[in-house]
């Protein structure tokens, strides 16, 4: 079932207003997705709601680690309304446990005879309506035999007492990288600064909540399930292994819009597989499931990482950065879910934008009672960068350098780009050196003068109040358009890995194809999901330029996971580029076909006609044939040559300085958007409390194309970043009890705390993309954590404090001034 | 805990002014009144992110005044009024509000963007000219995950200019 | 997050409210559902009964006399907070209102909301305890009042019973002349959507606002959230009273209030932070609402 969620005319004929040049591509074209949302028409997942659906609802543990003694669900049997109830011994007879991230653990989507985290579900009821089924979940009981929580992360690795006792370790993956002479680097160097950091456990929460709606077919022994999923062409496996049903009967279908999912909405397949699971028990009545809110926090599988990291540098004098050693501990919670690879993929940015030859990385993914990870936007990334900048500003006090000046000598210059790091990814293209320039000469003209937020005298004036202020500079990059191939790794054995040679490089296309309607309209279908992004609007500029078309004569659609082959979609930043290479691909294969169309029907030679502005022109004459045309003649030839399909290859494959990085299984991001930062901070000492001023930010993605949608990006990354920094925190007690399960206390960035943005761009495009863009769906949530700790760090030099725990709230920066006091 | 075994649970009729027309029902009192637009009543602007007040997706207009529809029963509407995103506009046309927050590329996912809307609807009724910092207090109590909120003042902002005079 | 069954009921006036109270077993109050509907849809409560106070007429009014300002247990965060008359007599009430969420909440919480569910952070609760106001509560049996220091007892637990009604509080005049008072609430909230990690109220009274430095006749000092109960704080009162105001003054009023709250840890606001605040936040109400008093106004 393919879904339009085409925007009203309204919405098209704005959409048609092109740029001087005549092209789509690089207007901030409005979006088509917007009239259907503004209006109330867009359909989400809550939605979606068939005749005579039932509802689910789900009975979780409130205990972190115990043993199940008896689950009764005699009392809810018997309640009139009831229409099934499921434990985990009745999935286990039937059906397999869910897929895991790394082998050796077994999760089942109801749990069996032991819970790991609270919110764990144990039991699942069907009712006519969500009030009924919650009626029910009061009526089972559950006997616990509980246990001691493994809650702290660095003490599990001790492995005293384990989660999984089939495991026998809470450690389940390390790995240590070398690169260069890292022993000798240390050795070598003036000075070697050590400390430790902490990032909290953060992550997406988007404003809707995971959903699905699953239909068993009983005639034809297969499933239909609506849900908001994430990737859903690439990790249907979760849902179709469990049920233990082949792909192509188990059809995945997103609503054309998702409220928000920033790589969490990746592991929803436990309600997947239970709501279709009911349905089958239930001969095909439609079950229906939307994630409350209180279940999406503390048992949601949606948490992300949560490290602690120890960090050396070595550093000379004059301010030369020699090594980097970087080693941590992330907290997985009960089930490495997919996002294992979350420790890898900084190796991807393994230096940020500086020029360091000799590194050491290492990490170790820990097992402890706390609910799973999933990715989040930047997965793994803004931990890495944050603890580098922190180590680096650190290291500009000990040698008493100005923290901008050490940053600036030690960057990649633009003289090295192309570069390969040590850890082999390549960054493409840009100038950071002069980036950070050009950011803090705008800053210190804006601001640093008479009426600005870093006038001399007012920075005086308000430290007397106790209000400190600082700015801080900083440049980072945002790896983009992930590779495929590598994100295996962790499941690749070790001798396999060394044999492999650059032939054994599978990657994943990008998908799309199309066909035209009678009209002359080109429907194109994606194989990728969206939540948000504006997908619609983008492809149709990108195919509106490349098939000399207006927007308005596109439209685009979805494909389910059935109808679409396996590929990767939305995440890692792919689709600006990835988009960018299956339009072209897609539209060359359209003139192609329409040519011969064409060439057959007027029975000429291919080379006396050609396509252009939408049509076909035969050679030497007038005629032409419209795509209207062409798709009535197309019912008489029957080849459907008015169809066609394109699967772009991912864009490093024929680069070959990525070669030792795909073979070796290392992060592969062809693509190195930037930014350079500069928030102006103020922290109220008294209090702890910190003001974003205001947020500079100088911007690079390569060519745009669309600004407004990049924009929207930036800025709505930037906040989160935010939030990461100042107020998000999924933390747990001793007892292994979470503690933000409500709004109340996992702070989402309010109006209150998001400053006015000054968002500058540059446009450096990468030599390795078809239209030189970059991607950059992540960009402020990579970037803005570290920066804003960078601002933090100058405002409080007066303290010497450096922020070692992230978010950086309030009671911790307080407590670091008063150990500076004293 | 609940020790409700039977099916007969306790309803009410009730009769609610909603866009305009006049719906009667027969509800259970603890049906939300965000539950009871959705599903009784078909309006799907009403969007509901967190059933515990903080959101602000599921705002919406009783009487003239914005509530958070997770927040009150069904039954509290009885003889009352109501509005959401549906009846704001003509069907087919944008208010002022709603064009804005395009013009300004204020929404991405959207599933902020009703309550957003009924926010700016009635403070911009009560404060057609209003500064920065007023429309911000004014959106305390709505949250966007996705656009870092620049884009959502600035839609405000856009909107008070083109509905002056009007 | 959906309650269990309940009845509901919409007494016109609080006459038929306390009936209902005494005739009804398990039934719960709801006021203006800001908290209530959240426990309820978590089911932390599941009264067989809910009787629906919000629209009572009755007991929502703001009624300023010449010696006392009574405030109808129905009125919302919004009347307060928009109460031109309370902003002239007792300011402290709409500048803590204003800190409450944003509109949509405060178009529905109420004051008598507040003060029943007795969240030691409550705002209202705060101030009414700094304002030394009286509760008046009704019953089947009969009307009472309880004065605010005798009305909180423990974590969320009040003096009123459970088949009692708040139907309004009373704030004598007698102790702020306008002329010669000020007010201050202070709040730190991480976020616009959460509740106070701490709030401070106070009220300062001089002896003649248009002295050098006048002398502090009369203040009163509260904090939200920084005990298991909203906290007054006597003995920081007594300090400062019957003296100028001077940074001296401040600093030991602040290691008092130091020493007095009694704070708990919470996930992002250990007990030490919560000290520090509260000490902080005494030094700056104290020194504002001095300002005010004076007629300086920042
Ligand atoms: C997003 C959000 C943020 C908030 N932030 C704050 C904040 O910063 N500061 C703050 O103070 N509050 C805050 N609140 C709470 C808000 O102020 C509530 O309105 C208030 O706490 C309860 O008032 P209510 O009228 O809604 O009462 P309800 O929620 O209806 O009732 C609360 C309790 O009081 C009892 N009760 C109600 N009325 C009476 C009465 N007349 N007599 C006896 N018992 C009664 C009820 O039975 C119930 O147990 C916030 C709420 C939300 C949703
Ligand atoms: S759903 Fe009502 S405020 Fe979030
Ligand atoms: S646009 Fe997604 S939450 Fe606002």
């Amino acid at each position: 079932m393919s879904q339009t969620g085409e925007a009203g005319t309204e919405a098209e004929a704005e959409a048609d207003v092109e740029t001087d040049d005549g092209t789509f591509v690089g207007t901030g074209l409005n979006r088509v997705e917007d009239h259907r949302i503004l209006t109330g028409e867009a359909e989400y997942i809550h939605d979606i709601t068939p005749e005579g659906c039932l509802h689910m609802a789900l009975l979780r543990t409130t205990h972190a680690r115990a043993d199940i003694v008896e689950v009764d669900t005699s009392g809810a049997e018997a309640h009139p309304e009831c229409e099934l109830v499921l434990t985990g011994e009745d999935v286990a007879a039937e059906y397999n446990p869910m897929p895991s991230g790394l082998s050796g653990i077994e999760e089942w989507a109801l749990a069996r005879d032991s819970v790991k985290f609270v919110g764990e579900p144990v039991a699942m009821v069907a009712a006519p309506d969500r009030y009924v089924a919650e009626d029910l979940l009061d009526m089972i009981d559950v006997a616990y035999d509980t246990q001691d929580p493994i809650v702290d992360p660095v003490d599990a690795r001790r492995d005293d007492e384990v989660v999984h006792e089939g495991l026998g370790t809470n450690v389940p993956d390390e790995e240590e990288f070398v690169f260069g002479d890292v022993d000798a680097a240390f050795r070598e160097a003036d000075t070697v600064v050590e400390n430790q950091y902490s990032w909290g456990r953060i992550s997406g929460v988007p404003l809707e909540t995971a959903g699905v709606v699953a239909e068993y077919d009983t005639e034809r022994d297969r499933f239909d399930i609506d849900c908001n999923i994430q990737l859903h062409t690439l990790v249907d496996d979760t849902v179709y292994e469990p049920l233990g049903y082949d792909p192509g009967d188990v059809s995945l279908s997103v609503p054309p819009d998702v409220g928000g999912s920033f790589g969490t909405k990746i592991a929803i397949h436990r309600y997947c597989v239970l709501a279709a699971i009911a349905s089958k028990k239930l001969d095909g009545t439609p079950v229906k499931f939307v994630e409350d809110r209180i279940e999406n926090l503390q048992g949601g599988d949606m948490h992300s990482s949560d490290r602690e990291y120890l960090v050396r540098l070595a550093c000379d004098d004059d301010g030369t950065i020699r090594g980097l050693d970087v080693n941590f501990v992330d907290d997985f919670g009960a089930y490495p879910r997919y996002p294992v690879n979350q420790t890898l993929k900084p190796l991807a940015v393994l230096t940020n934008a500086y020029d360091i030859e000799h590194v050491r990385y290492n990490y170790e993914l820990v097992l402890t009672n706390k609910t799973a990870q999933t990715a989040y936007r930047g997965f793994g990334v803004p931990p890495h960068l944050y603890a580098l900048e922190m180590a680096i500003d650190e290291a500009a006090r000990e040698a008493g350098i100005d923290p901008y000046e050490l940053r600036q000598s030690n960057l990649i210059g633009p003289d090295q780009v192309p570069y390969t790091l040590p850890s082999n990814n390549v960054y493409d293209s840009g100038d950071y050196p002069g980036a950070l320039a050009e950011l803090k000469d705008t800053v210190e003209r804006e601001e640093r003068t008479e009426g600005g937020l870093l006038d001399p005298e007012v920075v005086t004036q308000q430290r007397e109040e106790g209000k400190y202020r600082g700015v801080g500079y900083s440049v980072h990059i945002e790896p983009g358009v992930s590779g495929s191939d590598w994100t295996d790794r962790q499941r690749t054995d070790r001798e396999t890995l060394a044999e492999r040679s650059r032939e054994d490089v599978a990657e994943l296309p990008e998908y799309l194809q199309g066909s035209v309607d009678e009209d002359g309209t080109v429907v194109v279908y994606l194989a990728t999901d969206t939540s948000g992004q504006g997908h619609q609007t983008i492809l149709k500029q990108l195919l509106a330029d490349e098939l000399d078309l207006l927007p308005s004569d596109i439209e685009v659609s979805y494909l389910d996971s059935a109808e679409a082959p396996t590929e990767y979609g939305t995440a890692a930043s792919r689709m600006a580029v990835m988009l960018s290479g299956a339009a072209q691909g897609l539209a060359g294969e359209f003139a192609d076909n329409f040519e011969r169309l064409a060439a057959a029907h007027w029975d000429v030679d291919r080379t006396d006609v050609s396509y252009r502005d939408g049509a076909v022109h035969r050679a030497n004459s007038d005629e032409t044939l419209s795509l209207a045309d062409l798709a009535a003649i197309d019912e008489d030839y029957q080849e459907s040559l008015t169809a066609a399909e394109y699967a772009y290859d991912h864009p490093a494959s024929d680069v070959e300085a990525f070669d030792e990085a795909f073979t070796q299984k290392y992060p592969v991001y062809p693509t190195a958007a930037f930014a350079a930062n500069a928030p102006i901070v103020e922290v109220d000492i008294e209090t702890g409390a910190v003001e974003i001023l205001k947020f500079y930010s100088l911007r690079d993605c390569g060519t745009q194309l669309n600004p407004t949608i990049v924009e929207g990006q930036a800025m709505g990354g930037l906040a989160q970043g935010i939030g990461a920094a100042l107020l998000e925190e999924f933390s747990y007690d001793d007892s292994g009890q979470p503690q933000a399960i409500t709004l109340f206390d996992y702070l989402l960035p309010s109006v209150t705390n998001v400053p006015e943005m000054e968002l500058l761009h540059t446009e450096t495009p990468s030599p390795f993309t078809p239209t030189g863009a970059k991607g950059t769906g992540e960009g402020g949530m990579i970037d803005g954590p570290a920066s804003i700790a960078v601002a933090i760090n100058r405002a409080l030099e007066p303290f010497d404090v450096v922020v070692d725990e992230i978010p950086a709230t309030p009671h911790r920066l307080r407590r670091k001034l008063r150990d500076a006091d004293e | 805990m609940s020790t409700d075994t039977t099916t007969d649970r306790p309803t009410r009729e009730i009769s609610v002014t909603v866009n305009g027309e006049e719906v009667t029902a027969e509800v259970e009192p603890r049906l939300k009144l965000s539950d009871f637009l959705r599903n009784y009543v078909d309006l799907g602007s009403v969007r509901v992110g967190c059933e515990h007040g903080v959101c602000g997706a599921c705002t919406v207009s009783v009487d003239g005044d914005i509530a958070k529809s997770c927040l009150m029963y069904a039954v509290q509407l009885d003889g009352k009024e109501v509005t959401t995103v549906e009846g704001i506009s003509e069907a087919g046309s944008l208010h002022p509000i709603q064009e804005a927050f395009h013009e300004e590329h204020a929404l991405q996912c959207g599933f902020c963007t009703s309550g957003f809307i009924m926010s700016a609807r009635e403070f911009l009724a009560e404060n057609p000219d209003p500064t920065r910092a007023e429309i911000k207090a004014a959106l305390a109590d709505n949250i966007c995950r996705c656009t870092g909120y620049q884009n959502i003042f600035d839609a405000v902002e856009r909107a008070a200019d083109n509905m002056e005079g009007d | 997050m959906k309650p269990a069954a309940f009845e509901y009921h919409s007494p016109e006036t609080a006459e038929e409210a306390t009936e209902l109270l005494a005739d009804l077993p398990d039934a719960k109050l709801m006021a203006g559902n800001q908290s209530f509907g959240i426990i309820m849809s978590n089911r932390l409560a599941t009264p067989d009964h809910v009787i629906d106070i919000s629209d009572i007429e009755g007991l929502r009014y703001v009624d300023v006399g010449d010696d006392a300002v009574e405030i109808g247990a129905m009125t919302r965060h919004a009347d307060v907070e928009h109460s031109d008359d309370l902003a002239e007599v007792l300011p402290l009430m709409p500048e803590a209102a204003q800190h409450i969420a944003g509109p949509a909440v405060r178009n529905r919480g109420t004051v008598g909301g507040t003060l029943g569910e007795a969240d030691p952070a409550g705002n209202h609760s705060c101030t009414l305890l700094a304002l030394d106001a009286e509760l008046a509560v009704a019953s089947a049996d009969g009307e009472r009042t309880i004065p605010i220091d005798e009305y909180f007892l423990a974590y969320m637990l009040t003096a009123v019973e459970d088949d009692e009604l708040i139907t309004s509080v009373r704030v004598s005049r007698e102790a702020f002349p306008v002329e010669r008072t000020g007010m201050r609430f202070t709040v730190e909230k991480r976020a616009a959507q959460t509740w106070p990690t701490l709030g401070a109220s106070a009220v300062v009274r001089v002896d003649d606002p248009d002295a050098d430095e006048p002398v502090i006749e009369d203040a009163r000092l509260s904090f939200a959230n920084a005990a298991d109960v909203p906290l007054r704080t006597h003995d920081a009162e007594a300090e400062v009273t019957g003296e100028p105001l001077s940074e001296g003054l401040l600093e030991s009023v602040a290691d008092t209030v130091y020493d007095a709250v009694e704070p708990q840890d919470e996930m992002h606001a250990d007990e030490t932070y919560k000290r520090e605040l509260a000490a902080t936040f005494a030094r700056r109400s104290l020194a504002t609402a001095y300002d005010r008093a004076q007629g300086l106004d920042e």
